[in-house]
């Protein structure tokens, strides 16, 4: 077990033993985060939104 | 192992000084040092192995090592149930980039909270938003992002993610996402390399699927133990420890169903991804549901019912095919005890009959138990266990885990989870 850092505070998880391969393991980099954090930032890298659309489409509901 | 100690439990008002953070501290008590185990690995003369153990695999490396599903992009989108969630953050641990959608409402899980009580909710730092701990833990290495699949806008928004996702997990009510345009059929052809994975509780098609959402509600996990027998054979029957108090099926201690069907969701995504790419190319649709994963993992249950039309009983701790092999009440808790072999079978006695010498008479000379396969008869359980019960009960978990250790028996105490590290 192990405490992470998060958006919610220290959090204390059980590491998955998927984390255990010599070459690639698997890790947990976070845990949870509060809804929509990534909205900016994924829209504009998966599909070129820019911000100000990202907050129009926000406005209409669909985001 | 936590310290030998003295306890004396009459009453619940005795339990509740047991519980104090000075004497379960917070957070538990730290793994071993490299020093202590190496001891372990001196006993077997595996020094050397024990050390290319610690310069290669210590957690702490992960994070210097490479991914093995970099570059791969996970479109994650459902509500209430955990496993399309789970089988997403797996991906998302092997290296995937996963984006979790969420109507703008947010995920109800977010809200679900022990005994609806608020104080076990974390706040946001930056907006104090308050959520759950269980949705916490399942959002492993997930990107969150909002998105009402309700509008047409958001439809659109979703076919342009979908392009260049290599996994969709969708966690909806069967049938939700293809009337809206956005299921497999309609993304196949736009992304026919996409890999897409319904995760449902009781199917996605088949006569169970809208039993209960056809009437616009959401069935959750542990609908799905009791649609198998998962639900049927777990717990304590009627006439078993602790005496007159079986009886119930029982739920298992956490949504299992769901981790399973996430699980194999996982397990399903990661093969198609290989099949696409080393040979044909093209994507799939994939259908896990929590009911039948749960099927996967009921041992022999089913080919006995095809035998001879037997249902298996709860029988709570028990392993009806072993005898010793199951946990039995002491003094501070539970002790696991297993010996599968004739020759544990008389360690185990021997063990036992240095305190409690009455054993050996009462079971080893039991004309009826020396034979192996006769030891597992229901009345032959009974029997071992409420005599082996006698002696755990007057010593702790730590005491009996010695003896047993000294004779060579496996023996492994029930751990609360601030004992395990």
């Amino acid at each position: 077990m192990y405490p992470c850092e998060t958006d919610y505070g220290t959090v204390l998880y059980a590491t998955s033993n998927n984390a255990f391969q010599v070459r690639a393991p698997h890790r947990v980099k976070w845990l949870g985060r509060r809804l929509g954090k990534d909205n900016y930032e994924i829209y504009r890298r998966w599909i070129g939104l820019s911000p100000s659309k990202v907050d129009e489409l926000k406005g209409k509901g669909a985001i | 192992m936590p310290e030998k100690r003295d306890v004396e439990i009459n009453s619940r008002q005795d339990t509740l000084k047991l519980i104090t953070p000075e004497i379960r501290p917070w957070p538990v008590s730290p793994p071993p040092s490299p020093e202590e185990v190496k001891k372990v690995y001196g006993k077997r003369k595996a020094e050397e192995f024990g050390q290319w153990l610690e310069d290669n695999m210590r957690l702490e490396y992960s994070f210097r090592k490479a991914e093995s599903l970099q570059g791969f992009k996970v479109l994650d989108i459902g509500l209430w149930r955990l496993g399309h969630k789970f089988a997403a953050s797996l991906l998302g641990q092997a290296g995937a980039e996963v984006i979790a959608i969420e109507p703008p409402t947010g995920d109800p899980l977010r809200q679900l909270t022990p005994f609806g009580r608020e104080e076990y909710m974390l706040a946001d730092k930056e907006t104090g938003e308050k959520c759950g701990l269980g949705f916490i833990n399942e959002m492993r290495n997930q990107h969150s992002i909002t998105l009402d699949v309700e509008t047409e806008e958001g439809q659109e928004l979703f076919k342009k993610l979908a392009v260049h996702a290599d996994v969709v997990l969708d966690g909806m009510l069967p049938g939700y996402m293809d009337e809206r345009g956005v299921g497999y059929r309609q993304l196949s052809q736009i992304n026919p390399r996409l890999v897409y994975c319904s995760v449902a509780l009781r199917g996605t098609w088949g006569p169970m699927k809208d039993r209960v959402s056809k009437f616009g509600q959401w069935e959750l996990d542990p609908f799905a133990q009791a649609t198998n027998s998962y639900a049927h054979n777990t717990g304590f029957p009627q006439d078993q420890l602790p005496r007159g108090k079986g009886g119930d099926p029982t739920r298992a201690g956490s949504w299992v169903a769901d981790y399973i069907a996430g699980e194999q969701a996982a397990v399903n995504i990661l093969a198609a991804l290989y099949w696409r790419d080393e040979f044909s190319g093209e994507g799939q649709l994939i259908e896990v549901s929590s009911a039948e994963a749960l099927m996967d993992i009921l041992d022999f249950d089913i080919s006995w019912y095809g035998f001879n039309a037997s249902i298996k009983a709860r029988t709570g701790g028990w392993d009806p095919n072993l005898n010793q092999y199951e946990w039995n009440p002491c003094r501070d808790g539970y002790m696991m005890i297993g010996g599968q072999s004739d020759r544990l079978w008389y360690r185990i006695g021997m063990c036992i009959e240095r305190d409690f010498p009455q054993f050996g008479r009462l079971i080893h000379e039991d004309p009826f138990l020396k034979e192996v396969g006769a030891r597992n008869a229901l009345h032959a359980l009974i029997k071992t266990y409420s005599v082996t019960t006698r002696w755990l009960r007057e010593i702790n978990r730590v005491e009996a885990e010695e003896k047993l250790m000294d004779y060579e028996i496996a023996a492994g105490p029930i751990l609360f989870i601030d004992e395990t590290c």
